[in-house]
């Protein structure tokens, strides 16, 4: 198979949705989302593109990986990058004990093969006829890139917190994310036997090289707004009372215009309004909002600085 | 519509967002699969590709809504070729309609078009437009009032004349009489001036609506033509201006611009961070560690599966900064803290002090607040009393001599104008004998040093560096060296 005919076959390997499409499929799935989220996910999916998410924690980021593997129907995996992760935790690992025993077993047979040679250089040649098993794929511990690579059917790979990881390994995934290929030194070059669907995500910790950024689609994902924030809430906790949704997000979005440590993110928002639910609340008070106000911030500082504007930020809600 | 993108990237990249070929091309694709029928996805499109940081989105964000811009501006078809006229005239209506319905100036165009059609019953008095004979195209989208007609015609004349390449102010009068003249304006006038002679009173109110819609055209005709003006050349070159603040003297810098100096530093930043970052990796693993790998392979029957390297612990530095945030200084010393302090990831210890009769520690002011209040505060608090060098390196022997080893690196900032005051060079002889480095950064020119009160002369000795340090520039080759440094 040609260079072409193979790019051919790989890009009709991922599934072909609308964006329309995607937007239902997201819903279903409770994962709600604006236009530009689901405009990407089209785009990389049309282009063969990895999506780089960046955006503050907790709006979301892993979750549209794990969603879109859902909507797209598609087996998920996940690499968790971290300071220190390498190629052999990544991408492969030869199986060391299985080689040993190879050799061992190897040793043992080629006496018997090769006794009948009379000199060395004779025996040399003969051996150089074998194939080369030690290093092959059949010795081939495949991590999570590799596996992404190597599966039949397409999937959703996610490589969470890029930024985490070191510089040497982000130019280990350049070659990965443009041509959907690994270079092992001792084998060759493996390529996509099915094109994953690769999902990048980033806290902005440090700043990712160019070659990195020049390779993906961007999305930035920010907090959502007010009907946004609603209309996830009223997916994720359907059973909130309407009245107690919208003081709840008002109060949340109130919050975020504050200087804070750390904004309170969506997930933050979702586990209020269950706590809120089991607390059998109707509405907000700034009392209950005082002795539940820590499952909202994160920092003792934050809570120090809020809890005295509690009613005020209550206020300008109902305004 | 290819044209139009490749003239959109070159707006980006006058405005610092860097549009490489891959991405432009990447552009393209994403554009045709999308069509330019909704333009919260062509936005989102483009933004993708194109906008690469925070930075960049938001300076995509500003280009975007001043280029794809409606009513008065269409650029979606200043620079189009249209080999199949009509067929695009349909299109771009439809498309004008779409983006009218999404914008935010759909109100403002939709009350001009209101105003436009309300102006029609007059012409319905004058039902017979075409029986009173308007031949020019101009003067017949005029009296029906077709914004968007106009628009097109606009947007075509502007392509015809090339007006991107408009990037000087005193040409903006040549480029609208050009596009005027495309669009027919010399007809119409023709037009008019017939209409004026005949008798017919019908006529005559015609010539008058034309003659008002005329004008009002000629204004909007000089708008785009200002618009694009600015749009190419931008009032803000980011280059040029990136240019000039970082050549320019730090005391001379206007800080009402603080945002946009901020922005230079934070780029420099990030370039230092990206050098030393891999320097430090590099650092990080050693070589080949024989005796170990050996150990460490016994249990494969002595095969080298295993290599082991040498690991060298990284030494993480101390970094003292001492700023003097007298008047003469501030500047200087405010954008050196905020070099620092943005380098948190490579330096993670360091700590400030500012000085000017006193020193007293500010490292505080940075961990709690954002660098600019940071800076202010420190400046606030330390800058109303006259300088003291010899009392504030006695405060800082107190505080920190006793921690200083050779892996301290002592940063001074400052013009050593001690107002005749004892200096207490010893102390910073003291200094120089327990730190690693003492380097010392002066925003006075070398031929001021020693004269009137200045005592660099006697502090001179005990700095391993002495460096006159006025611009980002400076201050950005200093931070190089200091990170180098640690790197070795």
């Amino acid at each position: 198979m040609s260079r072409a005919q193979l790019n051919a076959y790989i890009r009709h390997s991922l599934p072909d949705l609308s964006i329309e499409e995607l937007e239902r499929g997201y819903a279903t799935e409770g994962y709600i989302c604006n236009e530009h989220v689901t405009t990407s996910v089209f785009l990389a999916q049309k282009m063969d593109k990895p999506i780089l998410v960046e955006g503050p924690p907790g709006v979301g980021k892993t979750e549209l990986a794990k969603a879109t593997a859902k909507v797209l129907d598609l087996p998920f995996i996940r690499l968790q990058c971290y300071e220190g992760l390498d190629e052999s935790k990544a991408i492969y690992e030869w199986k060391y004990g299985k080689q040993l025993l190879y050799t061992q077993v190897l040793k043992d047979k080629l006496s018997g093969i090769l006794s009948d040679e009379k000199d060395l250089q004779s025996a040399v040649h003969r051996l150089r006829g074998f194939s080369d098993t030690f290093y092959s794929e059949e010795f081939l511990e495949p991590r999570p890139l590799l596996k992404a690579l190597t599966n039949e059917q397409s999937s959703v790979l996610l490589i969470d917190e890029i930024d985490k990881s070191d510089y040497e390994f982000e130019a280990f995934l350049l070659e990965l994310l443009s041509d959907y290929s690994i270079s092992i030194p001792e084998i060759g070059t493996i390529s996509a036997k099915a094109t994953p669907m690769v999902f990048l995500t980033s806290n902005n910790t440090r700043e990712l090289g160019d070659a990195l950024k020049r390779r993906c689609i961007h999305l930035f994902i920010e907090f959502p707004d007010a009907e946004l924030e609603r209309t996830i809430i009223s997916s994720r906790v359907p059973e909130i009372s309407e009245t107690l949704r919208e003081q709840l997000v008002d109060f949340v979005q109130g919050v975020r215009q504050l200087e804070l440590k750390k904004q309170p993110a969506v997930s933050e928002t979702i586990d209020w309004a269950r706590a809120l639910l089991l607390l059998h609340a109707d509405s907000l008070d700034a009392a209950l909002v005082k002795r539940t106000l820590h499952l909202l911030l994160k920092f003792r500082q934050d809570l120090e600085s809020v809890t005295p504007q509690v009613e005020e930020i209550l206020i300008k809600g109902k305004i | 519509m290819e044209k139009t993108l490749h003239q959109f990237f070159q707006i980006l990249r006058r405005y610092d967002v860097e549009v490489t070929t891959t991405e432009a091309v990447d552009a393209l694709q994403a554009v045709r699969l999308l069509g330019y029928g909704n333009r919260h996805r062509l936005k989102a499109a483009l933004g993708g590709v194109l906008a690469k940081s925070e930075e960049e989105k938001s300076m995509f964000n500003d280009c975007f809504e001043g280029y794809f811009r409606v009513p008065e501006e269409v650029s979606f078809s200043s620079g189009d070729s249209l080999t199949d006229e009509d067929e695009y005239s349909q299109d771009m209506q439809e498309e004008m309609q779409q983006i009218l319905e999404t914008t935010n100036n759909a109100e403002a165009l939709n009350e001009l078009l209101a105003s436009s059609r309300d102006s029609k019953p007059q012409l319905d008095e004058a039902q017979d437009i075409e029986n009173l004979g308007v031949q020019s195209k101009l003067g017949q989208i005029l009296l029906t009032g077709e914004q968007e007609e106009f628009t097109i015609l606009m947007a075509q004349a502007a392509r015809q004349v090339e007006l991107h390449q408009l990037t000087q102010r005193h040409l903006k009068g040549r480029f609208a009489r050009q596009m005027m003249i495309q669009m027919g304006f010399p007809e119409l006038e023709t037009e008019i001036k017939d209409f004026q002679q005949r008798l017919d009173p019908k006529a005559k109110h015609v010539a008058d609506l034309l003659q008002q819609a005329q004008s009002g055209a000629r204004h909007q005709v000089m708008q785009y033509v200002g618009q694009q003006l600015l749009l190419q050349t931008g009032n803000h070159d980011e280059r040029t201006l990136e240019r000039i603040t970082r050549e320019t003297n730090l005391n001379d810098l206007d800080l009402g611009l603080y945002d946009n100096v901020y922005r230079v530093v934070q780029k420099m930043v990030r370039r230092l961070l990206a050098i030393h970052q891999r320097r430090k990796k590099l650092y990080n693993r050693g070589q080949l560690d024989v005796p170990k790998t050996l150990r460490k392979n016994m249990r494969y029957d002595g095969m080298l599966f295993e290599p082991y390297w040498k690991r060298r612990k990284i030494d993480r530095p101390k970094l003292y900064v001492l700023v003097d945030v007298s008047k003469s200084v501030s500047a200087v010393s405010g954008f050196l803290l905020t070099f620092l302090y943005s380098l948190n990831e490579l330096l993670p210890r360091v700590r400030a002090f500012a000085f000017s009769s006193e020193l007293g520690e500010v490292s505080h002011y940075f961990e709690q607040a954002t660098l600019q209040e940071a800076v202010e505060k420190t400046i606030e608090e330390f800058s109303l009393s006259c300088t003291d060098y010899g009392r504030s390196l006695e405060d800082f022997e107190r505080v920190c001599l006793h921690e200083l080893d050779n892996r301290a690196t002592v940063i001074i900032l400052g013009d050593g104008r001690s107002n005749h005051l004892n200096p207490r060079q010893d102390i910073l002889k003291a200094i120089y004998t327990r730190a690693k480095k003492v380097i010392w950064l002066n925003p006075e020119p070398r031929y001021r040093w020693g004269t009137g009160d200045s005592e660099m002369p006697l502090f001179e000795p005990y700095c391993h560096t002495l460096e006159e340090c006025r611009t980002l520039n400076d201050l950005e080759h200093v931070v190089d060296s200091v990170l180098s440094q640690h790197g070795q």
